[in-house]
């Protein structure tokens, strides 16, 4: 044995630490708590499940409901939107006959020019 | 459940606890048994405790490492495999001492300049006297002061009493490594000591 490993028998004794009461005890309890927790976490998951569903199940059902009358508006749109085609047609035979009696006055003003 | 001569199961905690080893105490905590947790909880909070107090220098940091080392001895016992040959001893050293790594790599910054305040005044009170708990404090010191694996080599080899194939096998790394690890340990203990310092390097040659 030399000097260093007196010095560290020392350092070894003075700082020996015997486990407290309290520390114990709770270590004891860690099989108990461990189970409990895993109990309790199994019963979070369900209520969070339960959570998500209350969370959920409004805002699907709003927005299946928005998607159907989507589509029922879509279907009666299709009238509507031939109406417009039908009225843009009228519109451009009027525009057309505007276009060709702007030509004719047209003709008129330059023959009265010559 | 031990079998008896005549079939009948009879009680495992019948049996001397002394005859039990480590790793057949695994398996029955395995199976969710509280008595077998319990005796080695007492067979190795104690010793276990002093090692991570010694790597941490400080006894609440210890503590806590000890309760989170045995949570993982409940979880993990179930998937204990005693085909593997692996030694309690060994796995659960290998576990406080990963933990204790962990405890030091969390550490804030500012905790560590507490450590350097009160060392600058432990190196003052050291110049005085030498007596053992003075000679204690350098000692502490200066394996603060060693590189953490040298530091780690140190305690099981030293303090815990482990044989250095033992130690090698807790820090994963080969048995020349280790010795390394000892020999540079020894070395750098030598020189922080600066008291003994010619005395001690004329010991260790």
């Amino acid at each position: 044995m030399n000097k260093l490993n007196d010095y560290l028998d020392e350092y070894a004794k003075s700082h020996s630490l015997n486990a407290r009461r309290e520390l114990i005890d709770s270590i004891m309890e860690i099989p108990r708590n461990v189970e409990q927790q895993a109990k309790i976490s199994s019963t979070n998951l369900w209520l969070n499940i339960r959570d998500w569903g209350l969370f959920l199940v409004p805002r699907l059902s709003g927005l299946t409901a928005a998607f159907v009358l989507g589509l029922y508006m879509g279907s009666a749109g299709g009238a509507a939107l031939a109406e417009d085609e039908l009225a843009r047609d009228l519109l451009d035979q009027e525009q057309s006959e505007v276009v060709a009696l702007l030509d004719v006055e047209e003709f008129i003003f330059a023959e009265d020019i010559e | 459940m031990y079998e008896g001569d005549n079939g009948n199961k009879k009680r495992w905690w019948r049996v001397p606890t002394d005859t039990l080893t480590d790793e057949s105490l695994m398996l029955r905590i395995g199976e969710g048994d509280q008595v077998a947790y319990g005796i080695l909880v007492n067979r190795h909070l104690n010793m276990n405790l002093g090692f991570a107090y010694k790597l941490l220098g400080n006894k609440a940091e210890a503590e806590e490492v000890m309760q989170e080392a045995f949570i993982r001895v409940w979880k993990h016992a179930s998937r204990w495999d005693p085909s593997r040959k692996t030694r309690f001893t060994t796995w659960f050293y290998r576990v406080v001492t990963n933990l204790c790594y962990d405890v030091g790599r969390k550490r804030k910054p500012q905790e560590n300049v507490e450590v350097l305040d009160r060392m600058a005044s432990d190196e003052i009170s050291a110049d005085n006297v030498i007596a053992v708990d003075q000679r204690s404090k350098q000692v502490k010191r200066a394996l603060e002061e060693l590189p953490k694996r040298q530091h780690t080599a140190i305690m099981l080899c030293y303090f815990q009493g482990l044989s250095n194939r033992e130690a090698a096998d807790v820090m994963e790394v080969s048995l020349n490594a280790l010795e390394s690890y000892l020999v540079r340990a020894r070395r750098n203990l030598a020189d922080i000591l600066q008291d003994d310092k010619d005395n001690l390097l004329k010991e260790i040659g």
